[in-house]
């Protein structure tokens, strides 16, 4: 009776601890999947694109820097 | 496994809900990024203590950047970030290294998820909060590339942020996808049924394309200290 019990307090600690080890394991080889997408989109600002007004102005301030 | 155009939701649908599938620190490029930031950013702090240890040009405009965001409020100092990393030379970089926002203020060089990446830290420098800031990465059906963006929180409006053109709405992307994003606070998996195929996975890249790719991969560390 006692090994019954003491197997059932092992069991009920035991299972969510093999279900989180099976997510982590999930996560894991999701991550990786995702690892796979290289991202090399060639999007730049078009030459000549203005900003509103005040950033604009900031800019012209921040290249005037030395 | 369907492809990224099936199986995942459209960028104007974005939102922040949800919550991470994982830690950040888990994703080996987020991981390598952090490494790297710290030493960067000890440089970065002696540039911004004293304008004489920015060693170049391009580091004392992006000391002038932050010390003029310091003084404005949220959504200026949100516009004038953006606009200044999309000031930002295009260059690939097919390792998909993610560079420091230390690389590409000093090189003025990098590629969509640079830009991002540069746009999100300064932000968090500037005290924005990891749960208004996100890096997503997701399929551009216009260039039919991967593409990453910054989804941003500001006044209760998201705005994803483009590496071209002014602050955006998500309604403005009904042409892109999105599989998954990242902050300090995690991974999002946005797409779980998309399963990717591989290195360039989806990727269709047009000839011209691929070509000024080859042409720059020796360029990324061009006039870089590591």
């Amino acid at each position: 009776m006692k090994k019954a019990i003491a197997l059932s307090i092992v069991a009920a600690f035991a299972t969510p601890a093999i279900a989180m080890a099976q997510g982590d394991k999930n996560s894991e080889i999701r991550l990786a999947k995702l690892e796979e997408i290289v991202v090399t989109a060639e999007k730049q600002q078009p030459a000549g694109y203005q900003p509103d007004a005040a950033t604009a102005a900031l800019l012209a301030e921040i290249e005037k820097a030395k | 496994m369907g492809s990224v155009l099936d199986t995942a939701p459209r960028l104007s649908k974005f939102t922040f809900d949800g919550e991470p599938f994982a830690v950040a620190e888990d994703f080996a490029p987020w991981a390598a990024l952090t490494a790297q930031s710290q030493p960067d950013q000890s440089i970065l702090d002696a540039c911004m203590n004293d304008k004489e240890a920015c060693v170049v040009p391009s580091l004392v405009r992006f000391r002038r950047m932050i010390e003029l965001a310091r003084e404005l409020a949220p959504h200026q100092q949100l516009s004038l970030v953006h606009h200044y990393f999309n000031g930002t030379e295009w260059t690939s970089d097919t390792r998909d290294t993610w560079s420091t926002p230390y690389h590409t203020a000093f090189t003025k060089m990098g590629d969509c998820e640079d830009i991002a990446l540069a746009k999100y830290q300064t932000l968090r420098s500037l005290g924005w909060p990891a749960d208004r800031l996100r890096v997503v990465i997701g399929w551009d059906g216009e260039e039919k590339d991967w593409h990453a963006w910054l989804a941003v929180r500001d006044e209760g409006q998201v705005y994803l942020l483009d590496s071209i053109n002014g602050l955006q709405r998500p309604s403005a992307y009904s042409y892109a996808r999105f599989v998954y994003s990242i902050s300090d606070q995690g991974v999002w998996d946005h797409a779980p049924n998309y399963v990717p195929a591989g290195k360039k996975a989806d990727q269709r890249m047009v000839p011209e394309r691929a070509a000024r790719i080859a042409a720059t991969e020796g360029q990324h560390n061009k006039g870089v200290l590591r």
